[in-house]
């Protein structure tokens, strides 16, 4: 198994667009905790909510990062190198997990430094500008579940990939999940009479987990984790059954 | 030793290989051939556990592919030089696959030389030409100097010095005691190497046998006689039944009559022999002539358009 970590991790930093990914998706937290940081013009008040704006931010980032971990797989698919990979494994549960904890690995610790980086900057800022940062246990908490959405959103793209093995449309079942899929969830079950949907909604049960401050009707932030992540384990593990029976 | 035994393989209602059953021995280069869409790459796939067959095995020295662990040291197998990742470079892409059979990154190093890529291997793959993708493809094979060589068509892009190198180097892999199966449309190619054959056709075996045996069996005989009293020795055999085609006013090229006995014939006539020599069909008749039945898709002979079609410039009408 450690070699078949080593392998996934070497083709997963060497493919220049993972770089070009993970680069707009640490950029887009760090410039605008940056920006917010700088020209806020409620010093304290932006402080006081600074872990609620920093993991806000980083909703994109884990987003950016699942689609890095769907085309860690799919381009596999699209290349034909996925029969390079399992000629030389033919155990391919072993490869197809390999490759997913590698993505999950991969994506926390990215996530971790992004989510870091952004707030050392911005808090610095906000201190040069005379404003007191104090992160309280569910400010540690919320960017604690920005980086496991992270990881969650990560695999999910991979376990989409597993199914539909196409790069153009895992992303946009990917991207489409929480823009329009569950807002149409949403839709029906307020047409039948559902006053809470939130907790029916695995991405905005999750997302839930970010708010540092949740409001009495949001889910938990146990159940926003054990949701997505129950779903991501599913597909997965369907995925992987599935690709151990499919033609490679 | 590869084993196949009754390999069967549908797609929906397409049975792509049909009940397939071969062996490959070691020591030998195997040619594996068959016209388009009959089925080859479809068993190489079946071989190596990538597709999974309907019916039959495969046994590589006894064991199954999926049984293999670190499999490059046993099977080294290249089914299309296409399947590379073309951002990653050549080097990185080789490193993948040897890391996961734990082949540390001197021996990379090693192929790569031997491929005669090591100037290009830290370029990128979008910039190798399909040769250059080929040798890629063949120094992965090498990784783990596995003692079974499968190859797709290998030398499909390579330049003659590119051919005439990988056919050197098959011929010393199996003079080292390698089993090595090659499938290639390059029939003078295979001649020149292969030592077997396993000819295949709509799925089914048409034959194996030693490229000789292959030959002899399915090309055509014909003898070319050439004298001053050719239409004499002409005559004579076709009273006897054979099939003569005259070739000049000196020669002829006779079927269905050994060389021994127009030999006879002429000396008995009294007739001068200035050559008489039995010929015979190349791998390329003997192929054509075995897969007659099998051919998926045929082509036509090009005709001109006739006067009144009028192709009009840029091809419509």
């Amino acid at each position: 198994m450690t070699d078949l970590l080593k392998s996934e991790w070497i083709k997963l930093r060497t493919v220049r667009v993972n770089y070009v990914l993970t680069i707009i998706a640490a950029a887009i937290p760090i410039v605008v905790v940056t920006l917010v940081a700088a020209l806020s013009s409620r010093v304290q008040q932006t402080a006081d909510d600074f872990a609620g704006g920093v993991t806000a931010t980083l909703v994109l980032t884990a987003l950016l990062l699942g689609v890095v971990g769907a085309l860690n797989l799919t381009s596999e698919f699209s290349h034909g190198t996925i029969r390079v990979t399992f000629a030389a494994v033919p155990q391919r549960r072993n490869v197809l997990l390999a490759k997913a904890i590698v993505s999950l690995l991969a994506t926390m610790v990215l996530a971790t430094i992004i989510e870091l980086v952004s707030f050392c900057i911005g808090a610095g800022i906000l201190s040069g500008r005379g404003a007191d940062i104090a992160l309280r246990p569910s400010d540690k908490a919320a960017m604690a579940s920005a980086v496991l959405l992270a990881g969650m959103l990560s695999v999910l793209g991979y376990g989409i990939g597993l199914l539909i093995r196409n790069s153009p449309a895992t992303i946009a079942v990917l991207i489409l999940w929480p823009l329009l899929l569950e807002n149409l969830v949403r839709a029906v079950l307020s047409a039948a009479g559902v006053s809470n949907q939130t907790p029916w909604l695995p991405y905005q049960s999750a997302i839930t987990m970010l708010n540092p401050s949740t409001d009495s009707g949001d889910p938990s932030r146990l159940h926003g984790a054990l949701y997505l992540g129950t779903i991501v384990v599913v597909l997965v593990a369907v995925g992987i059954f599935v690709n151990e029976r499919r033609d490679a | 030793m590869i084993e196949v035994h009754g390999l069967t393989k549908r797609f929906g209602r397409t049975v792509a290989v049909n009940h397939l059953s071969f062996d490959v021995r070691p020591g030998r280069v195997t040619g594996f051939l068959g016209p388009n869409g009959s089925g080859k790459s479809t068993t190489m796939r079946c071989m190596l556990a990538l597709d999974r067959p309907d019916a039959g095995d495969t046994r590589f020295d006894g064991r199954a592919y999926g049984s293999l662990h670190r499999p490059l040291f046993e099977v080294g197998a290249l089914l299309d030089a296409g399947y590379v990742h073309p951002g990653r470079s050549g080097r990185n892409h080789l490193r993948t696959v040897a890391t996961s059979n734990g082949i540390g990154a001197t021996r990379v190093d090693e192929v790569v030389a031997l491929v005669g890529l090591t100037d290009v291997s830290r370029r990128r793959v979008r910039t190798y030409s399909l040769g250059m993708r080929q040798r890629l493809g063949l120094a992965a094979v090498l990784l783990g100097d596995p003692h079974t060589i499968i190859l797709d068509e290998p030398a499909n892009g390579l330049d003659p010095e590119g051919i005439r190198w990988i056919r050197d180097v098959l011929v010393h892999l199996a003079g080292q005691g390698k089993t090595v199966l090659v499938s290639s449309h390059l029939l003078s190619e295979m001649a020149q190497m292969a030592d077997d054959l396993v000819v295949i056709g709509m799925g089914q075996l048409i034959d194996t046998s030693t490229v000789s045996d292959f030959v002899s069996k399915h090309a055509r005989h014909w003898v070319r006689v050439r004298s001053p009293q050719v239409e004499v020795i002409a005559q004579q055999l076709r009273s006897r039944g054979a099939t003569v085609t005259t070739l000049d006013v000196s020669g002829i090229e006779v079927v269905g009559v050994p060389a021994a006995d127009i030999g006879e014939l002429a000396a008995r006539s009294g007739a001068i022999l200035h050559e008489l020599s039995p010929l015979q069909g190349s791998l390329e008749d003997a192929f054509l002539e075995a897969t007659a039945g099998s051919q998926e898709y045929r082509s036509v002979a090009p005709t001109a358009p006739t006067a009144t079609t009028g192709v009009a410039p840029g091809g419509a009408t």
